[in-house]
């Protein structure tokens, strides 16, 4: 009962993004129009921002779980942690390579001092040194307890390093913020069509991501049970 | 608990200080990587007050990492980690104690550091040091925090330091601006005299304001790292 | 004897992946020497941590009748700074856990333990029955009301065992509730008055016939 609904969330989730995946594509080619300075890079941006949103909102949950860990002890919510903290470094990384290509584009340089740029290549350091202490060999406990403070440090310290690198220098487009950014409202549509049916991947990302260390760690849990009793034998 | 800190640190002080080579190393490598940038320099140049800034935080930084992968090694040896568990006091007492001997050393060490700045990058006063002072004052501050947690995390692991430095180096990065914008102020510039001083007060509370939230954050989160098997 | 010193209720605890107790229960009172038997990798190191409150139970209530200044715990492990002398070594420790020691107080324990004559030596120069005597005079000085034993006579001379012996005999006559777990437990079960057996996840606890030796 519980797996076939599990398996019908699954489909749900793919026929989502594939729909989803379909009509952004559409308005972004058709629906939205040329910009007239940058031309067809200006594309980048649809996918930019969605990647980066959602990496946030991973970082986010990585950071959350990681805490209700620490405080409740339960395995589910470290695994959402590691889930959540994984898929999360896979959009950081997609974030960093489509801003830089963006940047060379419209300002000149692959990589500069901007806020945003800063604040997720900051992240992505953190959680790249997570996931090494996940790979590390270590007791369970201990390693859980680690990644968890990992993801906990690394989140609060992300409005410090905004401010801090906004007082340094800044040129990062401002988006939702000011009026003048000179979207047109297609463009608009588009950005917020694409930014919203992400939801749909990463959701389906990180339950794949999940279900896979809940498989891991029952592995792991029978194999040590049957060595023990082998053991004792 | 304080009174245990400060047992602590006097223990740890006594260890690395009076017993062991250990901050001699850090210092020399501190003192290394400020001579070394100086080749970046052209017969007769002068570094700005801003690169001489961050040589300056970036051997502090290296030898931060030493000196708290140092305090923690201590209690390597003989299971001494599991003496200071049992303690009778909040764990937090040795974060804090950790902390205290790590200021202590890192303090020590920017005092040959400072000279060595404008003995080899060929830096002068500038009219506003008194604030650098109070910017080294509380980036220390924070920078001795995150080490005294991260430090218990990186506790019987292989390749320590290099963990160590992953972890912290990233997470440092808003104070290391402010500390370094705060500190070149205190150089004298050349080219350019002109000092924004509500630019200074907004660094200083960018520092302060990590100060204080990595010593809250430590203080709870100090326990899930060095408790335990 | 009415108090119980150190009360277990319904404890499991996971190590790693693997169960080591299930839902297991015990009492014990002061003045018991408890000598805790079982295979290797049945979890004895981790009953005498879980009673230092060193690792927490995964599920049930641990309570202790004892401050944790009066915990102590002695381990093949000697807690001892290589760095600092003998002397230094006792000062801090004692310090840290709260005792006022006066230094006649350490010159009489090292002498004790067989080490005045080494007591401004650094410890890291001593052999690992010296350093076991030291870790005896630790012990000594923080007399603790409950003693957790973790195979403390591993590796040590005909001489450091008698003493460790003739230590133990003295915290006995002072009630104190003690725990251990030993290397060689068919000799030592002459010092015990029970037996805390763990087997399949589960604990037995046996009083022993007769007098201790």
């Amino acid at each position: 009962m519980v797996n076939k609904m599990k398996k019908s969330i699954s489909l749900f989730l793919a026929a989502g993004v594939i729909v989803s995946t379909i009509i952004s594509q559409y308005l972004i080619y058709f629906y939205a129009p040329m910009e007239q300075t940058l031309g067809l890079a200006q594309k980048i941006f649809y996918y930019h921002l969605p990647v980066a949103w959602w990496a946030f909102v991973s970082f986010f949950f990585a950071a959350v779980f990681g805490a209700l860990y620490l405080f409740k002890k339960e395995q589910s919510f470290n695994i959402l942690s590691h889930a959540n903290a994984e898929v999360g470094f896979l959009l950081a990384t997609l974030t960093l390579i489509t801003g830089s290509l963006w940047g060379k584009h419209s300002w000149g340089v692959w990589w500069t001092w901007d806020p945003k740029l800063t604040t997720a290549l900051i992240l992505w350091f953190i959680f790249a040194s997570y996931l090494i202490v996940r790979s590390m060999p270590m007791p369970k406990e201990q390693k859980n307890n680690i990644c968890a403070v990992i993801a906990i440090i690394g989140f609060l310290d992300v409005p410090l390093v905004f401010l801090a690198t906004r007082l340094w220098r800044s040129i990062h487009p401002a988006v939702f913020h000011s009026s003048g950014t000179g979207l047109e409202p297609e463009m608009m549509h588009t950005i917020l069509f694409c930014v919203l049916s992400f939801v749909f991947l990463w959701f389906w990302l990180v339950s794949y991501k999940k279900q896979q260390l809940l498989q891991e760690l029952k592995l792991e849990t029978i194999k040590t049970k049957l060595l023990y009793e082998e053991e004792q034998k | 608990m304080i009174k245990t800190a400060f047992l602590l640190a006097r223990k740890d002080l006594i260890i690395i200080l009076g017993r062991s080579a250990g901050l001699c190393q850090a210092l020399l490598l501190g003192l290394l990587l400020i001579f070394l940038f100086s080749l970046s320099l052209q017969v007769g140049e002068m570094l700005s007050p801003h690169s001489a800034a961050t040589m300056f935080w970036l051997a502090s930084i290296f030898c931060q990492v030493l000196i708290f992968q140092m305090l923690y090694a201590l209690e390597e040896q003989n299971g001494a980690k599991a003496g200071l568990q049992l303690l009778p006091c909040p764990v937090q007492a040795i974060w804090l104690g950790k902390f205290l001997a790590g200021i202590l050393l890192l303090f020590a060490s920017q005092l040959l550091f400072i000279p060595a700045v404008f003995v080899f990058l060929s830096q002068h006063l500038g009219a506003y040091f008194l604030y650098s002072l109070l910017g080294i004052f509380l980036t220390d501050i924070g920078i001795c925090a995150c080490g005294s947690l991260l430090g218990a995390l990186c506790v019987g692991q292989s390749g320590k330091e290099s963990l160590l430095s992953i972890i912290l180096f990233p997470l440092l990065i808003p104070l290391l601006l402010s500390a370094i914008s705060l500190s070149s102020i205190g150089l004298l510039d050349l080219q350019n005299s002109f000092v924004d001083t509500a630019q200074i007060f907004q660094w200083l509370g960018i520092a302060l304001a990590f100060d204080c939230i990595f010593s809250a954050v430590s203080l709870i989160l100090f326990p899930y790292l060095y408790h335990g098997e | 004897m009415n108090t119980p010193a150190l009360t277990f209720e319904n404890i499991s605890k996971m190590f790693d992946l693997r169960l080591l107790y299930k839902n297991v229960s015990l009492c014990l009172y002061p003045a018991q020497t408890v000598l805790i038997t079982g295979k290797n990798g049945s979890g004895k190191s981790t009953l005498l941590k879980m009673a230092a409150d060193l690792t927490r139970p995964s599920h049930g209530k641990i309570s202790c009748a004892f401050e944790k200044e009066e915990i102590g715990y002695l381990g093949h492990q000697t807690f001892i700074y290589p760095h600092l002398s003998a002397y230094e070594n006792l000062h801090f420790w004692a310090k840290a856990f709260q005792k006022d020691v006066s230094g006649q107080d350490i010159s009489a324990v090292l002498k004790k333990v067989f080490l005045e004559k080494f007591c401004y030596d650094r410890a890291g120069i001593f052999s690992r029955g010296m350093a076991q005597r030291l870790n005896i005079a630790r012990i000594i000085l923080q007399n603790p009301r409950l003693l957790l034993l973790d195979e403390p006579s591993t590796g040590l001379d005909k001489e450091s065992q008698e003493l460790f012996y003739s230590v133990m005999k003295e915290f006995q006559a002072q009630n104190a509730c003690i725990l251990w777990v030993s290397h060689n437990p068919q000799n030592d079960m002459r010092y015990a008055t029970h037996v805390l057996h763990i087997e399949k996840q589960q604990i037995t606890l046996a009083e022993l016939p007769g007098e201790t030796a």
